[in-house]
């Protein structure tokens, strides 16, 4: 008979484990909160403007594909875990299933499972809590997330019509992350940020794109290369604007100091784009309550070592993606493989 | 502006972070808000907060406790609210000041007039909003500086 596995979430990371799972002849079920599955990435767009920039999102979704149609993975969505007792190689697992329609019960299932992968993800920083930004009051200011979705939705942003000035767009980088109470690098806005500048320019010339940050962090292999292919079309200003208002004419005007010459200037714009940051999903310290996980510092799932980040502190459980910290998609992919390798090499022994 | 290495004072940062008010001086990681959002630098270009930082990091002891910068601050704490890193500018600015103090860069009397021209200041601007309040309904375009020197004439402040 195969193993099973409880994967808790079927974003990225845990579709990810659970098709490394199913490979690996065990039996897989995916729990899903929501009515679909897929998580972020079924919301993000594809990134390429003459050329691809490799934002994974389409191997997400091809993933997300292959998911449904395997037939060693049950997914079970609209779903969440009550309870869970047992230790390494029989969990037993409550999970209560919302009803599709109103006329149906909550129906509740018991599950006898191997092992555990909690894989729930993040949530992103709430930029109206940065009231100077103005995000929720001008209609112009949006966070990634929202262009993402609109570029998904339109294909492109609608630049309003002038003649007495250029169309323009600014993004502003760490709106929610390396601040006192999310103190880390989001690793993922500087990267986002700088595609969607760069498929900005190319859909729209006449638009000016800015982009303010702290420091680019351009982590991730070849990604020097689109930074410097950046540098050409794209404005970039150290320096984090203070405020977004609404001057007379409809368009937002940020303050900030720039600081590669050191004084204080004002810009205006007609969109303006804040790179929130990931935080950790609020249902974190409930499941890992449940499950008897440690937190780390930041609320995140926490891991035994520095060097391991998927083994957690209970044997059998093992965090994949971006509840563990934030990861972009291909890291995501990785950890969540990662996790699911763990568990073939555990029960190997 | 020139760097010399041999006026460093390397233990500068610590001294301030020992000072009450000057712990988070270290975290700072130059995003420009407390300049971007300071009300002095609006006006005089050459007042810089997140320099000022960069200075005390550098070591450049002589040069900030000798600096008129330290003075220009209104303790408006508006840099200490947007901070990201909680480096509690206003109160790093109150560390400095009783540095300066203390290593006799200026007077202690120095430090209770500029104490006095911040009280009234408050006076003043009281008495401005007080007197457009009085008449807002009957001249709308009058000057500051005319309400300004109206109110030194008659109440004599």
């Amino acid at each position: 008979m195969k193993k099973k596995v409880l994967v808790i979430g079927a974003g990225i990371a845990g579709i990810s484990a659970a098709l490394e799972l199913a490979k690996c002849d065990f039996y897989v079920y995916l729990l899903e909160k929501n009515a679909s599955i897929g998580g972020w990435v079924s919301s993000f767009t594809c990134k390429a403007h003459d050329k691809c920039t490799k934002c994974s999102v389409c191997v997400a979704k091809r993933k997300i594909r292959e998911v449904l149609v395997h037939p060693d993975i049950s997914i079970l969505t609209n779903s969440t875990l009550k309870q869970c007792h047992g230790e390494i190689g029989h969990f037993d697992v409550e999970i209560e299933q919302n009803p599709m329609h109103t006329d149906q019960e909550l129906q509740e299932q018991k599950l006898a499972v191997h092992a555990i992968i909690p894989a729930i993800g993040f949530e992103l920083f709430d930029v109206k809590q940065y009231g100077r930004l103005g995000y929720g009051r001008y209609r112009g200011v949006l966070t990634g997330f929202d262009l993402e979705k609109t570029m998904l939705e339109n294909g492109n942003l609608h630049f309003p019509v002038n003649n007495t000035h250029a169309p323009s767009i600014a993004f502003i980088q760490c709106a929610g992350s390396r601040n006192d109470n999310n103190n880390y690098c989001s690793r993922v806005c500087c990267k986002y940020a700088m595609r969607f500048a760069l498929l900005i320019k190319h859909l729209n010339p006449a638009v000016s794109v800015t982009i303010f940050f702290i420091d680019i962090q351009n982590a991730g292999k070849g990604f020097a290369p689109v930074y410097e292919e950046c540098v050409g079309s794209i404005q970039f200003i150290r320096g984090i604007p203070v405020e977004v208002i609404e001057n007379p004419g409809k368009r937002l005007e940020v303050r900030y100091e720039n600081i590669a010459q050191g004084n204080v200037k004002r810009d205006v714009f007609d969109f303006i784009i804040l790179s929130a940051g990931i935080v950790p999903r609020p249902g974190t310290w409930d499941l890992a309550r449940k499950l008897g996980i440690n937190l780390d510092e930041y609320g995140f799932f926490g891991t035994t070592g520095t060097f391991n980040s998927n083994d957690t502190n209970v044997k059998g459980i093992f965090t994949a993606g971006s509840c563990q910290g934030p990861k972009d998609i291909p890291d995501t992919i990785a950890h969540g493989i990662a996790a699911a390798e763990r568990i073939v090499e555990v029960f190997a022994k | 502006m020139a760097l010399l290495i041999n006026e460093q004072d390397t233990k500068f940062k610590y001294d301030v972070a020992r000072e009450a008010g000057g712990e988070n001086i270290t975290l700072c990681f130059a995003c420009g808000l407390c300049t971007a959002s300071c009300p002095v630098s609006e006006i005089d270009a050459d007042y810089n907060p997140r320099k000022i930082i960069r200075m005390v990091l550098l070591g450049m002891r002589q040069r900030v406790l000798s600096s008129d910068f330290i003075w220009l601050c209104t303790q408006c704490y508006t840099c200490q609210a947007h901070c990201p890193q909680k480096v509690n500018f206003s109160d790093v600015m109150k560390a400095l000041r009783s540095m300066a103090v203390r290593e006799g860069y200026v007077t202690p009397a120095f430090m209770e007039r500029i104490k006095e021209i911040d009280s009234f200041m408050q006076k003043l601007r009281h008495e401005m909003v007080m007197t457009i309040v009085d008449r807002k309904n009957k001249e709308t375009d009058i000057r500051p500086e005319h309400i300004a020197s109206d109110v030194l004439k008659k109440r004599s402040l």
